[in-house]
């Protein structure tokens, strides 16, 4: 069996046997929900970069102490969202994520930019995709860490509930109120 | 609608358009991490696999002949450990209680009330005391178990005396006591230089911290290594433990 097709449990427990291949297989799996996880959730790419190597050293490191009890993703985003709320509350206690100026405007370009879909289709396509994206980034930072560890870390509620704490009942109304403001966007567009 | 036709949820229908569209959204566009954090991920994730390897290679080391309490304590040894650590700890501290107060309910009673007499006391010592001590601390200094000296007898029944230089045993003050002056048995190490504090810290002994502290054992003295008792708690994460320590005057 190839080290691309093994599950993400086996290829951790690889790597804690010395397997970097095992390593680099996992990290292109999910880097880019991890990613998109932490930079939205924080407030500039370079923020973003910083916490992404702190969740993927604390995956190296720990690599030899983890235990297969749940999925890998759940354990990965766990880190994901405490290394984030971390930089949050700590070297950056001042910096709240309400309001944010994020870099909406860069991501705004690079949609505005894919035109491969024809001029007009391109333009509805774009903005609306740019102000979802902008709305994702504008909720209450639960409700969007609620709703991003569903869409990019696919977890199940009590997973997530888990990972932030929270009661099952609060992070079904985070997710519930999260959908509600999203959804009144879409409609805009409908 | 299909959805609707079919009897699925509306609301469960436009959650999944959100979802699909949020994806399309994210997919649109080139969003990643640069290459710089990318290649210093993979090199540390190198790094860390190395040092694994070469630790694990390593030879007897001298870590894993003799880990350190600090080690022991993360590697969360069986609860038969724990409990032995604990037992040593507690005999420690049974001595340590038990002592001064034989001292001050078996020997015989000074008459005189002077708080500088210098009468000598019974001579002898009952062989069954001897005994009993030797069996509650047998780590106990010799004169714990076997006085050989005339002394005099505490004013106050839990307070230890304090001990002469061995040229002048024979005439100890009453005034010379201090309370728990027993501590020659709290400041004892064992052949790795762990007190009896350190030891309960690190078997997680929370009531015989107390007991320990509250006997007046040193919160600071450390071990062979520096490390402290507080050090340790924070080591192990034993949070009450530090709370006690810290309370006690730790730092």
């Amino acid at each position: 069996m190839s080290v691309s097709s093994e599950n993400d449990e086996v290829l951790m427990r690889r790597y804690a046997d010395g397997d970097v291949a095992a390593f680099t297989t996992l990290y292109r799996r999910h880097e880019l929900r991890v990613w998109r996880y932490l930079q939205r959730n924080v407030p500039s790419l370079q923020s973003a970069e910083e916490v992404m190597q702190e969740v993927w050293f604390a995956v190296a490191r720990d690599a030899a102490r983890y235990q297969p009890t749940a999925r890998f993703t759940t354990w990965l985003f766990t880190i994901a969202h405490n290394r984030m709320i971390d930089w949050v509350r700590g070297k950056h206690s001042s910096v709240s994520l309400d309001g944010l100026g994020f870099e909406a405007d860069a991501v705004v370009e690079q949609l505005t930019a894919d035109s491969a879909q024809g001029p007009f289709a391109a333009a509805v396509s774009c903005d609306q995709a740019a102000a979802l994206l902008r709305a994702v980034e504008r909720l209450p930072p639960e409700q969007r860490s609620a709703f991003l560890l569903q869409v990019e870390g696919d977890l199940s509620i009590e997973e997530i509930a888990a990972i932030t704490d929270s009661s099952f009942e609060t992070t079904k109304s985070r997710l519930r109120y999260a959908r509600a403001k999203l959804r009144e966007l879409l409609k805009e567009y409908a | 609608m299909n959805g609707r036709a079919s009897g699925e949820d509306p609301d469960d229908m436009i959650d999944a358009a959100i979802e699909a569209a949020y994806r399309r959204a994210s997919a649109q566009i080139a969003d990643e991490p640069s290459e710089a954090a990318r290649a210093a991920i993979l090199a540390q994730a190198g790094r860390v696999a190395e040092d694994r390897r070469a630790r694990s290679a390593l030879p007897d080391s001298r870590h894993e002949l003799r880990p350190s309490l600090r080690a022991r304590a993360r590697l969360r040894r069986p609860r038969v450990m724990t409990t032995l650590f604990g037992g040593m700890a507690a005999a420690l501290l049974a001595g340590l209680l038990v002592i001064p107060y034989l001292r001050s309910h078996q020997e015989p009673q000074p008459i005189a009330d002077t708080a500088t007499s210098t009468a000598p006391v019974a001579q002898t010592a009952p062989a069954a005391r001897t005994a009993r001590i030797a069996r509650i601390a047998p780590s106990a200094p010799a004169e714990y178990a076997a006085p050989a000296a005339p002394e005099v007898a505490p004013q106050a029944p839990i307070v230890a005396p304090a001990r002469a230089p061995s040229s002048d045993a024979s005439t100890v003050t009453a005034q010379a006591a201090t309370p728990m002056q027993g501590a020659p048995l709290l400041g004892a190490r064992d052949a790795l230089g762990h007190t009896a504090l350190i030891r309960a810290v690190a078997a997680d002994e929370l009531a015989t911290v107390d007991a320990l502290l509250a006997a007046g054992a040193d919160p600071n003295a450390a071990d062979a290594d520096g490390e402290t008792p507080l050090q340790l708690a924070l080591a192990m994460k034993a949070e009450s433990i530090a709370v006690r320590l810290r309370a006690a005057g730790a730092h």
